[in-house]
């Protein structure tokens, strides 16, 4: 009977220590893949913005809160490609400019795309399609310390046509009325 | 050597034609219910002696109210127009019917004194014609000190009378804005949701072909009409259950439905027809003439012997009148 308890503990010890390791590395290769379409965002639309832009505000969580604002910078321009922006109040629904499969059929791309800037500035062209509307670090209600962190929310300005007409011009999406 | 030039400018052409789908025309037209509204309507006495009113375009661009729905029709045409899709203007398009129709009356060959040939179904069809409508309504709602637009833009297909998509909602009320700013935010708030509409609808004609409408007639002198039987495939059927073999064989995925039909009429809908076909050698976009030729030249070979008339009334409706051309 003690044999037999013995070698259910030792299995179970054995399950544990070959799985657990397993889902640490597929979580971090979940948040490597953070422009995946399944990232939720979270996003609160401001208004409609001039010409060609979107105003939103978008929450990110990170280690520091200058972290939080790249990683929330870099999250705005993933929502506006993959996910759309909400319709709020008096503000229509922005349907997401690639369609799902684009990620996975485009992931070389989308990996250099949002590359974050290295030490001299080198970093994905993502950059050039989103402005914080203020250099101010969030405060009061927008900047909320977490365990291991920072939840900190910014509002910024996408160029949401400059972004379109990229993507169209690296062929990732369709013209409108392409192949007419 | 001017020829060889020329021979081959005319190829050059026709290889970058190729691989383009007919493209539709898209045109922004006011909303009867808008053209109501502003009074920009003529009426007229029919003949059962009631009063009917229908849109009149001209009044509502040349009136001074119309300043809002210029301001409209340019926002759109500039967003359309930045996503590739320029759109044929109402507004220019009529100026440009009035002044051919002018030149029309006047013009005459030198040597004779001869005018241009015209039938009653060519001045007909000088109007301003699209394949695609864009209908625009909107009217300027006052709440307290607050204004604010309420906006309805419809895209419709011309042809099959289809909702292809729609946009509608007020827009924010704001006190101090005018009511320019509020019109272009109102354009502005839907257009990313409406260009992404057409795109799928677009998305649609390349996978599972153009929608079009075919609808088959008879000439009153002709001496067949839709009952006539004929052997065809080695069977003995009437013309118009032949027509739907037809049609079942040149369908992108069989797929068309006949809505009705007579021993003088057939009107097939939701016709889906390829957008290229081997014509001349090579591969042409065709849109609803094209695709109908292909009967019309069946008819025209035996058993059947029928002459036939082509008359298209755009990209996506045609008839095929039988009997003669």
């Amino acid at each position: 009977m003690k044999t037999k308890y013995l070698f259910t503990l030792m299995l179970t010890t054995l399950f544990c220590l070959t799985t657990l390791p397993l889902d640490a590395q597929s979580a971090r290769s979940v948040n490597k893949g953070m422009f995946k379409s399944a990232a939720s965002y979270e996003v609160q639309v401001l208004g409609v913005g001039q010409d060609g832009t979107k105003v939103f505000r978008i929450w990110a969580y990170d280690k520091t809160v200058e972290a939080a604002i790249n990683k929330a910078k870099r999250d705005a321009v993933a929502a506006c490609l993959f996910s759309g922006l909400p319709g709020s109040g008096h503000t229509n629904q922005t349907p997401a400019i690639c369609k799902l499969s684009d990620e996975e059929t485009h992931e070389a791309f989308f990996q250099e795309f949002f590359a974050y800037p290295d030490k001299k500035g080198n970093g994905g062209a993502y950059l050039r399609f989103v402005n914080r509307t203020t250099d101010e670090p969030p405060s009061g209600k927008y900047r909320v310390q977490m365990k291991g962190g920072y939840k900190i929310a910014i509002d910024v300005q996408v160029m949401y046509n400059n972004l379109r007409s990229y993507m169209e011009e690296k062929g990732i999406v369709k013209k409108l009325g392409h192949g007419f | 050597m001017r020829n060889l030039l020329l021979c081959i400018a005319l190829a050059v052409t026709i290889l970058s034609v190729s691989g383009q789908a007919k493209k539709p025309i898209l045109m922004v037209v006011p909303s009867d219910s808008y053209c109501d509204r502003n009074a920009f309507v003529q009426e007229f006495t029919d003949e059962a002696g009631n009063t009917r009113s229908i849109s009149d375009y001209n009044k509502a661009f040349k009136s001074a109210e119309s300043e809002e729905l210029r301001l409209v029709i340019s926002e759109l045409s500039k967003i359309m127009a930045e996503r590739g899709f320029p759109l044929k203007d109402l507004e220019q398009t009529m100026k440009s019917i009035a002044q051919s129709n002018v030149e029309l009356s006047l013009l005459q060959s030198s040597s004779s004194g001869s005018a241009i040939r015209e039938s009653p179904i060519d001045v007909l069809k000088r109007t301003a014609q699209a394949d695609i409508i864009m209908d625009i309504d909107f009217s300027v709602k006052i709440r307290g000190p607050q204004r604010f637009i309420t906006y309805n833009l419809r895209a419709v297909d011309a042809y099959t009378n289809k909702v292809i998509t729609a946009v509608a909602g007020d827009g924010k009320p704001s006190s101090s804005a005018s009511v320019g700013l509020l019109l272009e935010e109102a354009v502005l708030n839907y257009m990313d949701d409406y260009t992404s509409a057409l795109q799928n609808h677009f998305d649609d004609i390349f996978t599972n072909g153009r929608e079009v409408v075919v609808v088959l007639r008879v000439w009153d002198n002709a001496d067949v009409d839709f009952e006539t039987d004929f052997e065809y495939m080695g069977e003995t059927g009437m013309l118009g259950d032949i027509m739907d073999v037809w049609m079942d064989d040149n369908t992108v995925n069989s797929r068309f439905s006949r809505v009705s039909a007579t021993e003088n009429t057939i009107r097939y809908e939701q016709v889906r027809i390829p957008l290229f076909k081997m014509s001349f050698g090579r591969e042409r976009a065709i849109d609803a003439r094209g695709f109908i030729n292909g009967l019309s030249t069946m008819l025209k070979a035996e058993p059947f012997n029928i002459q036939s008339k082509i008359y298209e009334r755009g990209l996506g409706e045609v008839w095929l009148i039988l009997g003669e051309k």
